[in-house]
């Protein structure tokens, strides 16, 4: 590596941290919500907007479920997971702010609300 | 079911709020390809050069009434049928030897290795002639569809379901098998209520081994005949549960069913995953040695069913104590007649019948010379036709929410020697 190509770099990390909090090729924020019988938890979230959130499955025991977005903000794109017991992950990346309820179509009772904050 | 029957115990339990909820469309049922001279057409699945490699391309270049034949083979893959266009289509195995078209989750990850085959939102679907093994969800999976054929397959060891239907109306599930599940064999839930109902068939059927033998939450317009049930936790579990819309289980049929040795203590060690920590979600566990349990319902035929070498009770019936929706709670003209408790003595249950009196309207005619009843006094066995309250027998009453809820399993079985049945073996401890 020579010395031009060291102050090239060096120069490329100071703008990268002086441009820090709005970096573009920063991993967006991820939440994780965890499915169980028959309840996902949390099944209420305030996320920031543009965060990822993953619905994980138990690893060893759990019934059949699956997490649809049934209401949402105008302008989110709907998503309906495969339905799924164990070993398996679902993620969407909330890019709209608003209110998100989202349900498991196989329990009635399971459902849970996101929601999403627009970014300060 | 697993949420269920613990509601016995439920008592203690408050449950959330229900929703009525919408069901689902197809997530991405995708564009039908162009169908080039507008007949219905057969595609196939082999190996040879124009062939499809499997069954999910063929699918994916199927519409409405085609038939896809699928060689022998091994097949690693868990297909998806979407698209309503694709109404009618048949996908056919081996059906004289489904082992010989295995469709084997095992290795494959993410969504393929949930289900063998699901079907969401597309009617009349027939799916003959496969073998499902080690899925993590369901063997054969419908969901939102009316009509369907399930036919010669066998499912092992597919996670929860051997072959699972919901919120659909009608179909068949014929001349099938399913072992080695942790919830039941075969499963109808959900079923919507429907002025001129279309009923689903179960015949012919054969499950063993699992945590239930059949279980249908809120199911409806059901007809379960000609068929074995054996070794499973509980034979047959039509049950009314808030976890799922439309209780209470109504207008089903059992009969003409063998119903027998449901002994298997998978507690003690089981060929799948046993519950997770029951203490977290404040669920209880399933009892164990029940031939038919009716788990709230009503307006059921139990009718010619033979049952026997059932340790804690051949028959129970209990109305659901802690089901959110009152109205939907009891069991009520609810029919048990003409069936053989203990196979003419060579193989008691435990209890023949143990019923508590919950419900009205509910009658017992010519079942034979019935044993150990629950209440020991009969008082419980009215004659048909019968109309009115029945009456609750407390004590009774308590004893059967004992049985369920018992962390001894076994505590109170009443065991008596099996009669011998070629190719047969009860399970009472899994030792494989």
């Amino acid at each position: 590596m020579g010395v031009r190509a060291f102050a090239g770099i060096a120069v490329a990390a100071t703008v990268a941290t002086a441009a820090l909090p709005a970096q573009a090729d920063d991993p967006p924020p991820r939440k994780v919500v965890r499915i169980y019988d028959n309840f996902y938890s949390p099944d209420e979230m305030k996320v920031n907007r543009d965060t990822v959130v993953v619905w994980k499955w138990p690893n060893d025991f759990g019934d059949v479920h699956d997490v649809k977005l049934k209401e949402k903000p105008k302008g989110a794109k709907r998503f309906h997971s495969d339905p799924a017991s164990v070993g398996y992950k679902f993620k969407r990346k909330l890019t709209v702010s608003g209110k998100y309820h989202i349900v498991c179509t196989l329990h009635e009772e399971m459902e849970m609300d996101i929601t999403v904050r627009k970014r300060r | 079911m697993r949420t269920g029957l613990a509601a016995i115990a439920a008592l203690l339990l408050v449950p959330s709020a229900a929703m009525a909820i919408d069901y689902p469309s197809p997530k991405d049922p995708g564009k039908l390809p162009p169908r080039p001279n507008g007949q219905e057409a057969t595609l196939h699945v082999c190996k040879k050069p124009r062939c499809f490699h499997s069954i999910q391309e063929a699918v994916n270049a199927s519409r409405g009434g085609d038939t896809i034949k699928v060689a022998n083979g091994k097949y690693k893959e868990g297909v998806q049928v979407k698209n309503k266009g694709r109404r009618g289509l048949r996908i056919i195995g081996n059906k004289k030897n489904p082992g010989k078209v295995l469709l084997n989750g095992k290795s494959l990850k993410g969504a393929k290795a949930q289900n063998a085959f699901f079907v969401n939102d597309v009617d009349d679907v027939t799916i003959r002639g496969f073998k499902a093994k080690n899925y993590k969800a369901n063997g054969f999976f419908l969901t939102n569809v009316t009509g369907y054929l399930l036919k010669n397959l066998i499912a092992q060891h597919t996670g929860r379901y051997g072959a699972y239907a919901f919120n659909s109306k009608g179909g068949t599930m014929a001349k099938s098998e399913a072992y080695e599940m942790s919830d039941s064999g075969f499963y109808v839930g959900q079923t919507p209520p429907q002025s001129k109902p279309k009923r689903t068939f179960l015949k012919n059927l054969k499950s063993h081994t699992n945590v239930l033998g059949y279980s249908g939450t809120n199911m409806r317009y059901v007809t379960i005949q000609d068929s074995q049930f054996w070794n499973n936790g509980i034979g047959i579990v039509p049950n009314a549960l808030d976890s799922e819309d439309f209780a209470p289980p109504e207008f089903n049929v059992i009969k003409d069913n063998e119903i027998f040795w449901n002994n298997f203590n998978y507690y003690l060690g089981a060929p799948f995953p046993v519950t997770g920590d029951e203490t977290q979600t404040g669920v209880f566990p399933f009892p164990v040695g029940l031939g038919i349990l009716l788990f709230g319902g009503r307006d059921t035929l139990i009718e010619g069913n033979k049952i026997y070498g059932n340790y804690a009770a051949g028959f129970a019936m209990i109305d659901q104590l802690a089901l959110e929706q009152e109205d939907a709670r009891t069991v009520d003209r609810n029919t048990i007649q003409g069936n053989e408790f203990g196979l003419g003595g060579m193989d008691l249950n435990g209890r023949d019948i143990a019923y508590d009196g919950s419900g009205s309207d509910n009658c017992f005619g010519d079942n034979g010379d019935t044993q150990n009843n629950l209440p020991a006094d009969n008082s419980e066995l009215v004659a048909c036709p019968f109309s009115g309250a029945n009456g609750v027998n407390t004590d009774a009453r308590n004893e059967m929410i004992q049985i369920s809820v018992d962390k001894d399993r076994e505590a109170h079985w009443i065991k008596h020697p099996h009669a011998d049945k070629a190719g047969y073996t009860p399970l009472e401890h899994y030792g494989g």
